[in-house]
């Protein structure tokens, strides 16, 4: 082979290197983390029976998928007219198209949905909480089926909804139709578990194609004083899973009994059995998410820290119910922060006056990974040390349903059982479609993706799918962005999302390279161009002081806009950014921790295309009728900045 | 006399259904006149009033309760008393809902929903055997992508190597591998675009391709080589296919109880559905 030039000549023999480094697992920098670095053969362990993947790339591909969703099984959905069950979720996911509400009194459906890109992956999580009532509400004959709460949940099911949450969020205790000790409701949700765990075997791809893999998951529900979120989605390695999915009922609102109690059915009583829990949400906590997981609004510890690194290696950023990174404020000028943000700190705010209170900053994950630097310097473990996804949520069961063209809401829309479609908006003003998760794995099965969630080489992205790749490393070439290796080179001598580098006193600045291309679309809407990329910056100072700061490092205003009036795009922007950054700050004494957000160019929200469909004009009252009246509340955001937050590179001293 | 409206109504009902009723006996017990040509979905509305599923189904009663309710107002009654009123007038033989609805049961019915036997791993094998065309991977192509960020940096890319291996150091970086693993058309347009992956399922493997367009910039193509459509095996599939087989199996047993129907009562094949 015989390249022209002799720049390309020395870059094919340094990139040869670091592939051939890389992939025999030998990283160049004295940072790099070997738990990161790439191999021939895969690290983890293969825990399962099923065939190898025919596409099995050691520098790791982009996998994109959905790890919330709850269908007809979770109490919420069902009371808003969700009948699609975790198969029905599986096989949207993978391309097909399901009915969802409003229905017919003869049972069609008024709306149809199909994803327009089939997803890699998808974890279904109901609510473990009140699984086994619904099904007994839900199945004439049941022991309890005829009970008050049954009839009520069949006769208006959204006063149900109120009624159930409310009946056990007072007390704990399960209703008198679950009989002695709950036992008729613990066997009837022992049924829908089983048949949970079925849809998931059915879905997962287990051929060399691997072109489908699904989670057995669930989601713990535990809510404080009636809204404030501490939830979490648990999503299991494989098919070996506990008995019953472990809910609030046996727990009470702290994590922490949740970890032991899924340390003591899972990890030691249930042979092949690994989890770990997602948080998502914490714009919704009230302020209790970051505080200690152990008892309500105290302090962490020192092995609360460890015990939460281990369980919770990633964070939920972004879904239907808004963005969780970061809120103007204090040290936070960061104007991207105005995204997505819900006006209220808790869900109770969403329905009663009284509770709404202003979000805080605290509540969000920057502010956590500030403060988690801050503990790793008093303990010696950082308790937020999480990588970065995001998910749906949906309550239609639709994963993957992301997309801000032809939202059809995530719950009922107010319509479960009507004959015509609601006149207005398919959802509350302030949500929105919600996000995707993206991880980097050698290959798309449940080993893999799982060690990537652990090791937090993951991405969310606010529904659309730009790819970035995001590396750290001291010794990082300056021109990486013109190496068309570039992903070899960043394994061989740096470390990937989600990773850590360790500084010394001699250490010189570290370097990160990112690289993002747009997303390509599909046939009927092509993808957004990129804006620019910025590296959002934390750090504790040694005086103890924590600090932020965003650069831009690629891209820039590129002029490009979006006619509201329309949602017509107009101008370009880059359908890829590169670039290679220096921290000109860099102290090697203190923490820190740096991640990429890639930005795209603005586009219409879901609920402006829907005004703009409806013809809504806000400069004529005649074309505003009732029910859009959203379309001109003060506190509608007619555009959006799509958008990727890739999980941070920690920089700690040795 | 009160409510004399309804009375002679109830007493009309009575009449017709008597009078139907004796239809059916002189006819030999078929509703429909010999040779008539009947619907499947009427055949199954009727089966669905003879088995009295517009008496015991809770959305019927629903439905005509408020049905009579409207026409007429509650006057005091009772949601059976209503029910009851409304069938008297024969109301579930006029209201579309109604039908759409009974249709549905009957046809759930037949199909034995709930009450299937599970298929035998013969079965299930043979499904697969007589559906392999449903259970096909897909054709994948296995293929070495160069980047460059724009049409004269793939123009110049001249001296490529005859057959690529390993990681190529040219052109400009991707978040992906040059080497791309082999893939379908649908999972190459996922991450390159859908015109891209048209393009390379049409290049023949074994040479370079000329630049060709995808949503970051232009590529030079090398098609190492392309897996033909391949059959699933059962082990990897059976989910799959015991859902389509109870699926299938019980519209056969839909098809069946309508043949005997029909043979019952006389009455030719069905009509074809319009087009």
């Amino acid at each position: 082979m015989r390249v022209r030039a002799k720049r390309a000549e020395s870059r094919s023999r340094t990139s040869a290197l670091a592939l051939a480094l890389t992939l025999f697992g030998v990283g160049a920098a004295h940072a790099q983390s070997a738990a990161t670095a790439p191999t021939r053969e895969p690290r983890w362990a293969r825990s399962e029976q099923r065939e190898r993947c025919a596409a099995y790339d050691p520098l790791r591909t982009a996998f994109f998928g959905d790890t919330h969703v709850h269908t007809a099984y979770s109490q919420d959905a069902s009371t808003q007219g969700t009948r699609t069950t975790p198969r029905d979720a599986y096989r949207f996911a993978r391309g097909h198209a399901i009915a969802i509400q409003p229905w017919r009194d003869d049972g069609s459906s008024l709306r149809s949905v199909r994803l327009d890109r089939p997803l890699d992956f998808v974890a279904v999580t109901d609510h473990a909480e009140q699984i086994g009532e619904v099904h007994i509400c839900k199945t004439p004959g049941a022991p309890g089926h005829d009970a008050l709460v049954c009839l009520l949940y069949r006769a208006w099911p959204r006063a149900a909804f109120f009624v159930m949450n409310a009946a056990y969020a007072s007390g704990g205790e399960r209703f008198d139709f679950c009989g002695e000790r709950g036992a008729g409701c613990l066997e009837a949700a022992q049924h829908v578990w089983r048949d949970t765990q079925a849809a998931a075997e059915e879905s997962y791809d287990r051929s060399a194609a691997c072109r489908f893999t699904s989670f057995v998951g669930y989601e713990w529900t535990s809510g404080v004083d009636n809204g404030k979120n501490l939830h979490r989605n648990v999503i299991f390695r494989n098919e070996h899973v506990p008995k019953l999915p472990i809910s609030t009922m046996e727990t009470g609102p702290n994590a922490a009994q949740l970890w032991q109690q899924l340390e003591r059915d899972c990890t030691k009583a249930t042979p092949g059995c690994e989890v770990l829990t997602i948080p998502h949400n914490s714009n919704l906590d009230g302020g209790l998410m970051f505080q200690s997981a152990r008892s309500l609004g105290g302090e962490i510890d020192a092995s609360e820290a460890r015990e939460r690194a281990r369980w919770e290696p990633l964070l939920e950023v972004m879904q239907h119910k808004g963005d969780s990174e970061c809120l103007l404020g204090g040290d936070t000028t960061d104007e991207a922060c105005g995204f997505e943000k819900l006006p209220y700190d808790n869900f109770g705010g969403r329905y009663l006056e009284r509770r709404r209170a202003a979000p805080q900053r605290g509540q969000y994950a920057r502010d956590a990974l500030k403060r988690g630097l801050a503990l790793e310097a008093e303990f010696g473990a950082n308790p937020f040390r999480f990588g970065l996804i995001a998910s749906t949520d949906t309550h239609l069961g639709t994963p993957g349903l992301a997309s801000e063209r032809d939202f059809p809401g995530h719950g009922g829309a107010g319509a479960a059982d009507a004959s015509t479609l609601p006149a207005g908006l398919p959802d509350a003003l302030e949500f929105n479609p919600g996000g995707l998760a993206v991880l980097w794995a050698e290959e798309n099965s449940r080993d893999a993706l799982f060690a990537a969630m652990q090791r937090r080489e993951a991405y969310g992205t606010s529904g659309t799918r730009p790819v970035v790749r995001f590396f750290g490393g001291f010794a990082f070439p300056e021109d990486a962005c013109a190496d068309p290796a570039f992903v070899a080179t960043g394994y061989a001598v740096g470390v990937p999302m989600g990773a850590e580098l360790r500084a010394d006193a001699r250490s010189s600045a570290p370097r990160f390279a990112v690289l993002a291309t747009k997303d390509p679309g599909t046939r009927a809407e092509a993808g957004l161009d990129l804006e620019r990329i910025e590296i959002v910056k934390g750090w504790l100072d040694v005086k103890g002081t924590t600090h932020e700061r965003v650069t831009l490092v690629a891209g820039g205003a590129t002029g490009a806009s979006v006619d509201a009036r329309t949602c017509r795009p107009r101008g370009r922007g880059h359908a890829r950014l590169c670039a290679v950054w220096e921290d000109p700050a860099f102290d090697p004494r203190e923490h820190a921790f740096y991640y990429a957000r890639v930005l795209e160019n603005p586009s219409c929200r879901w609920s402006q295309r829907v005004c703009v469909a409806k013809r809504v004009d806000c400069a004529k009252p005649e074309t505003v009728a009732e029910e859009l009246s959203a379309c001109c509340a003060p506190e509608h955001r007619p555009l959006i900045q799509e958008r990727a937050w890739t999980s941070p590179i920690w920089v700690s001293p040795e | 006399m009160k409510r004399p409206l309804l009375r002679f109504l109830l007493l009309g009902a009575a009449l017709f259904a008597l009078d139907r009723s004796a239809g059916e006996r002189l006819r030999g017990g078929s509703p429909f006149p010999p040779g008539a040509a009947v619907s499947d979905d009427e055949l199954l509305l009727h089966e669905a009033f003879a088995r009295g599923f517009h008496e015991s189904d809770s959305v019927v009663r629903r439905r005509l309760a408020a049905n009579l309710a409207f026409a007429e107002g509650t006057r005091g009654r009772s949601e059976a008393e209503l029910v009851r009123d409304a069938l008297a007038l024969g109301m579930h033989e006029s209201d579309v809902v109604v039908q759409r609805r009974l249709v549905q049961k009957m046809r759930l019915a037949f199909a034995g929903v709930g009450r299937t036997p599970e298929p035998s791993e013969s079965e299930l094998a043979g499904y697969l055997a007589a559906h392999r065309l449903r259970w096909t991977e897909p054709a994948r192509v296995r293929a070495t992508q160069l980047f460059f960020a724009t049409r004269e940096g793939a123009d110049a890319a001249s001296e490529l190597p005859e057959r690529p291996a390993g990681s190529l150091a040219l052109g400009d970086p991707l978040p992906f591998a040059s080497q791309l693993p082999p893939l379908a058309r649908d999972e190459l347009a996922r991450q390159l675009g859908a015109a891209f992956a048209e393009a390379v399922f049409a290049l023949r493997a074994g040479a370079w391709s000329e630049p060709i367009a995808s949503s970051f910039g232009w590529h030079r193509v090398y098609v190492h080589e392309r897996s033909a459509p391949r059959e699933s095996a059962l082990a990897v599939v059976r989910g799959e296919v015991r859902e389509a087989l109870l699926a299938e199996r019980g519209e056969r047993a839909v098809r069946d109880a309508l043949s005997q129907l029909r043979a019952r009562y006389g009455l030719p094949r069905a009509p074809a559905a319009p087009r």
